[in-house]
């Protein structure tokens, strides 16, 4: 056994292990430091620990694709752009945290707050790396617990500890309908790995002629990941959950969780599930069962967003149509191109939401609340605040000179570069100039609605910096999308997909 | 002739822009207008020389393209080009852009904003500049929306006024229903030629790759995207509107900007007109539509923006008409030249606005004439030409959409033509008479008008006398370009010349007649016609159908949604969960029940979601 540990490469865990060491170091500094000290800094720790993560995962390029644990962790390029898309977005949105309220009522929980930060992105770097059902799913349900109680952090506050029950419920409901699902697979095939359970898969439907289980399976699978990203009809928890979350936490659900979500789905139904896909009825079928989510998804975020009074529902609802938008790349599941449009808008998506989110935060930090009236003549005390929102919301848009204009453009060339999808495509021009009027609502108001006080929005220097970043990010890539779309599509992603010994041949 | 820095155009005024936002607060007012005023007049500069070289010295211009991004492996370029088209439009976008802010400066003296103001103006001229000399879809949709963006912006600038929040809107969410028809053609034209540049696209309908259906549903669908931009029936109504900017932006939109990118995007993508006769049907018949129903509503409205406002409408079906009879050269002739009387018509009537303390009503007006040479001659001037008085300069380029329009051979729409023309003439001057004629009715003194209001009306009016003279450039023959302009072969009919002229002065006689010799015959007319009235009056009750077509049935689909989310799903379920929820009691107060709701939508929906799996592969 001994021997077995020994011939394991550890080091290339040390991305993971920098959030472990992370989280310890905050756990005792909790503990032993005396009650009186603040532990307003804590963020500060947390901070380092994940720019050292992500100092490592850059250390690891250029990559290797390499697997220890017998098989179920891997570093290959889909995982490592997904690792540097969490860590990125995690600390972005810790820079935004650390801005507090004066003596607020989660303090005493302040240092609780970032380890359970850490350790769902540490869920979601684990999900990232891996290609077996079982770390997968340990991956997935530490992210999952941990946003549990971050949203239920504010428990003083009534909307945050229902937030939360409903979270945890419908979140621990979406997992059994996963796990349920799952069952039925491991049934049929004996195997957690992805690889071995796509062959089995096939074989069975080969040597039985029927398929109903793993239809069942399947189905019942993806209820789970699309509570995960969110997408409609399984979406309800969301708006709720990020109206009761802090505006941080609500931007991690956003981001982190989606993204994650999104990549599991990635690997499952391109490796489990690929040679199933491409044979033709199954393909057809699953095809229009994705793209009817993702229709569904954009129509109903979009429309339902006209309706709501508040800025955390309306981005809540957004992002469902969103991840409507993003999925509409699903059903052309096949070149290696969906990738280089599918992480760029994840990476646009990021910054736009990251922004926007923090803007909420701080605007609510000021205004004590955060209903559509809390923005109301924000230019007149704020205008580089104002401009940074709309900015933003133009980007969630889709308006050209932003980064979000490319990313929709990139996402329905690929669309139509690999398919005949017009009713998908149709939806999504017709639900985003739908989606204009909501987001001018927010920037009517910020212009010319009246401002209930003349006193300027205070910023503090941290969620200043990340506004600052998320600003030259959505600008940069919105004019020069070049810089990132190059990078990505130099990315071997099709190493995401295939066994090691797989790669290892097409390298000889 | 190598001209590789195409970009300076937009470059300046964007300058102008990026320094004025960024140093709002600290920049004096004064200096500020001078930043903006140097931006564009180097644009300016640039296009005078621009148009010498090309225009003058007839030599073809190149351009070079710069890589930009690639998507999935195709690079993209930034791509310009400098052909006669877009040489003109550069000169009519830079010198009336140029006027406008001469003339703001005036106009917007006092306002606490004019810093916003000029940085907008500067953004709004500089998109539109990069518009006219992509030659790339994707840059000209990217130019395109930012066109739209910048006339939101500026029409709302006074969003304290609510009508103007709401037509900023208007015009905002109509012009996009139009972007989304050219966001198809441009992605179908993508998907069938796998390139986004004019030079390819046009290869591809040369050589036959894109042809038949195809290509009459991407020609449509560009159409729709002007229709919404140009203001052609029936996204006509938020041009209207947009009166409630300031009125130097009114002449920027409907001068040169705004309104100008579609007739200029259709003339740009003429190619793939000229290869359908639907297209080019459909565009002949919704401009002549668009020219005669603006002009009849025009005839009853009492704002003199408003009437300006029908006028464009009018005068861009009339472009519009040009080109689906398929001459390029006659309808961008009439863009330069309506480019110049509008800005001027606009400019005045703003002065006007001014001299009459924002009173815009032209039944409160009357008896300028004798109050102010400055106002009543460059209007005046402005009238003429508009209705294509010898030799003013619509009388040239109207006659040449005329005769493009006999030279096609359809005879219903040289019928409209001449109806245009005439209704033109009638409504311009009853405006005219209105406002200028006889005795004043208020009895406030006019105010003066500032001398940088006076110096853009001059330069406007004397363009507006003369402009017709010129020629429209052509292209030559040995270049390889997008956009062939070619002259009309030989020369108008005098009959038809006749005709054209003879319906102006039967309009400006009819008009003289009801109100000048008999004043008052008019309202008579009037009540004896007040079925046809009320129809021209209330704008064909357009509006009024939208707010109940789309607005209401939008709101009832969000209201429905949001219902059904919450309502239906949620009763139904709740019935069915009734049972459960009241033997246990568990619905505690933090639950209250919805969350049984959310789990049992996903139930549904997976249920749904399987079923149609497993029936769709049974069935497949």
């Amino acid at each position: 056994m001994n021997k077995v540990f020994a011939q394991i490469e550890w080091s290339l865990l040390t991305p993971e292990t920098t959030i472990i060491a992370g989280i310890v170091l905050l756990l005792l500094m909790d503990l032993l430091l005396p009650a009186s000290i603040s532990r307003r800094w804590f963020g500060l720790i947390g901070l380092a620990s994940v720019l050292g993560s992500l100092a490592f995962v850059i250390s690891q390029l250029p990559l290797k694709p390499a697997e220890i644990l017998f098989g179920t962790y891997r570093l290959d390029p889909m995982s490592l752009v997904f690792k540097l898309l969490f860590l990125t977005s995690t600390a972005l949105i810790l820079l935004v945290a650390m801005d507090r309220k004066k003596a607020d009522k989660t303090d005493r929980y302040i240092a609780e707050e970032y380890i359970l930060m850490l350790s769902a992105l540490l869920g979601a770097m684990f999900l990232a790396s891996s290609v077996d059902v079982i770390t997968l799913f340990i991956g997935l349900e530490l992210l999952s617990i941990s946003s549990y109680i971050l949203v239920g952090m504010r428990k003083h506050e009534r909307l945050a500890t229902e937030a939360a029950w409903k979270y945890v419920i419908y979140g621990g409901v979406s997992s059994a309908f996963f796990l349920y699902g799952y069952s039925f697979l491991y049934g049929l095939s004996g195997t957690t790995n992805l690889f071995a359970l796509g062959q089995r898969l096939a074989e069975v439907v080969q040597s039985t002629q029927s398929d109903l289980f793993i239809v069942a399976g399947l189905c019942l699978m993806l209820v789970g990941f699309a509570f995960k990203i969110s997408l409609a009809p399984f979406h309800m928890w969301s708006p709720d959950v990020y109206q009761g979350a802090s505006s941080p936490v609500a931007s991690f659900l956003a981001v982190v969780s989606k993204a994650a979500g999104i990549l599991f789905l990635i690997r499952f139904l391109l490796i489990a599930m690929y040679p199933l896909l491409r044979s033709e009825v199954w393909g057809e079928n699953m095809m229009w069962v994705l793209a009817i989510l993702a229709a569904v998804s954009m129509i109903v975020g979009n429309t339902v967003a006209l309706r709501q009074q508040n800025v955390k529902r309306i981005l809540a609802y957004s992002g469902i149509a969103q991840a409507g938008y993003l999925f509409i790349i699903f059903p052309s599941l096949q070149s290696n191109l969906i990738f280089v449009s599918v992480s760029f808008y994840l990476v646009v998506y990021m910054l736009m939401t990251i922004g926007a989110f923090a803007i909420v935060h701080v605007v609510s930090k000021d205004t004590g609340n955060d209903g559509l009236t809390s923005f109301d003549g924000l230019y007149r005390r704020s205008p580089a605040l104002a401009m940074a929102m709309t900015l933003f919301l133009f980007s969630l848009a889709g308006i050209p000179l932003t980064a979000g204009f490319i990313g929709k453009v990139s996402l329905s060339i690929n669309a139509f570069a690999s398919s005949h999808l017009w009713l998908l495509l149709s939806t999504l021009f017709v639900t985003t100039v739908i989606s204009y009027y909501y987001y001018f609502r927010i920037v009517q108001r910020m212009f010319v609605g009246k401002a209930t006080s003349d006193q300027k929005v205070s910023v503090s220097i941290f969620p200043a910096l990340a506004i600052l970043l998320v600003v030259l990010g959505t600008i940069g890539f919105g004019i020069m999308p070049d810089i990132l779309l190059s990078k990505l599509e130099t990315v071997k992603w099709g190493y995401g997909l295939i066994p090691l010994e797989g790669i290892q041949q097409l390298k000889n | 002739m190598m001209f590789t820095w195409a970009w300076v155009y937009p470059l300046f005024p964007l300058i102008a822009f990026v320094l004025l936002i960024a140093l709002r607060d600290v920049m004096k007012k004064k200096l500020a207008v001078i930043v903006s005023l140097i931006g564009i007049g180097v644009s300016f500069g640039f296009a005078v020389y621009l148009t010498w070289m090309g225009i003058f010295q007839q030599s073809v211009i190149q351009t070079t393209k710069y890589q930009w991004f690639s998507i999935a492996g195709k690079p993209l370029y930034l791509d310009f080009m400098l052909e006669p088209l877009n040489i003109v439009m550069i000169f009519l976008v830079s010198l009336v852009s140029l006027l406008v802010q001469i003339y703001s400066m005036g106009y917007m003296k006092g306002d606490a904003r004019i810093t916003t103001f000029y940085a907008y103006l500067s953004l709004f001229t500089s998109s539109m500049l990069g518009l006219v000399i992509s030659a790339n879809l994707l840059q000209i949709y990217f130019f395109w929306e930012l066109v739209g963006l910048c006339s939101f912006l500026l029409v709302g600038f006074w969003y304290f006024k609510p009508e103007a929040k709401e037509a900023a809107k208007k015009a905002f969410i109509i012009t996009r229903i139009g972007d989304i028809g050219l966001l198809i053609a441009i992605f179908m034209i993508f998907q069938k030629v796998g390139s986004f540049d004019l030079r390819v696209i046009q290869h591809a309908v040369d050589s036959g790759v894109l042809t038949g259906g195809a290509l009459t549903t991407v020609a449509i669908l560009i159409f729709v995207g002007a229709v919404g931009k140009s203001g052609q029936f029936p996204l006509h109504t938020w041009l209207p509107d947009a009166m409630e900017g300031p009125t130097p932006v009114s002449a920027l939109i409907h001068a040169a900007t705004m309104v100008a990118a579609g007739v200029y995007l259709v003339g740009n993508l003429f190619f793939l007109f000229e290869g359908s006769e639907v297209a080019l049907t459909t565009v002949a018949y919704i401009g002549g539509f668009t020219a005669l129903f603006a002009a009849t509503i025009a005839v009853t409205q009492n704002d003199i923006k408003r009437v300006l406002a029908y006028s464009t409408v009018s005068q861009l079906g009339f472009m519009m008409l040009g080109m689906g009879v398929g001459s390029v050269y006659a309808s961008s002739f009439h863009l330069l030249m309506h480019g110049f009387f509008k800005a001027l018509l606009f400019l005045a009537a703003g002065a006007v606005i001014v001299a009459l303390h924002h009173e815009q009503d032209i039944r409160k007006m009357g008896g300028l004439w004798k109050q102010s040479k400055w106002l009543s001659i460059p209007f005046l001037i402005g009238c003429l030409s508009i209705s294509g008085i010898p030799p003013f300069s619509g009388f040239f380029s109207k006659d040449e959409i005329l005769y493009a329009i006999q030279l096609s051979g359809k005879k219903d729409l040289l019928a409209i033509g001449l109806l245009t023309t005439f209704f033109t003439a009638f409504y311009m001057f009853r405006l005219f008479y209105l406002v200028f004629a006889k005795k004043s009715r208020g009895d406030q003194k006019v105010h003066s008008i500032s001398r940088s209001m006076k110096v853009s009306l001059a330069v406007l009016a004397v363009f507006s006398i003369v402009g017709g003279f010129f020629s429209f450039p052509t292209t030559s023959a040995n270049a390889e370009t997008i956009t062939q302009i070619t002259k009309l072969q030989g020369h108008a009919p005098l009959w038809l010349i006749g005709s054209a002229v003879g319906a102006s002065l039967l309009g400006i006689l009819l008009a003289t007649f009801l109100y000048v010799w008999r004043q008052g015959s008019a309202d008579g007319l009037a009540k004896r016609l007040s079925w046809l009235y009320q129809v021209s009056y209330r704008k064909y009750w357009i509006d009024e159908l939208y707010q109940m077509m789309f607005v209401s049935s939008l709101k009832a689909v969000a209201w429905f949604l949001n219902g059904f989310d919450r309502f239906v799903v949620g009763g139904i379920v709740r019935f069915v969960g009734w049972g459960t929820m009241s033997i246990g009691r568990l619905g505690s107060m933090m639950q209250n029940g919805q969350i049984q709701t959310y789990v049992l939508v996903s139930l549904i929906a997976f249920l749904i979601l399987f079923v149609s799996l497993a029936f769709g592969r049974l069935i497949g």
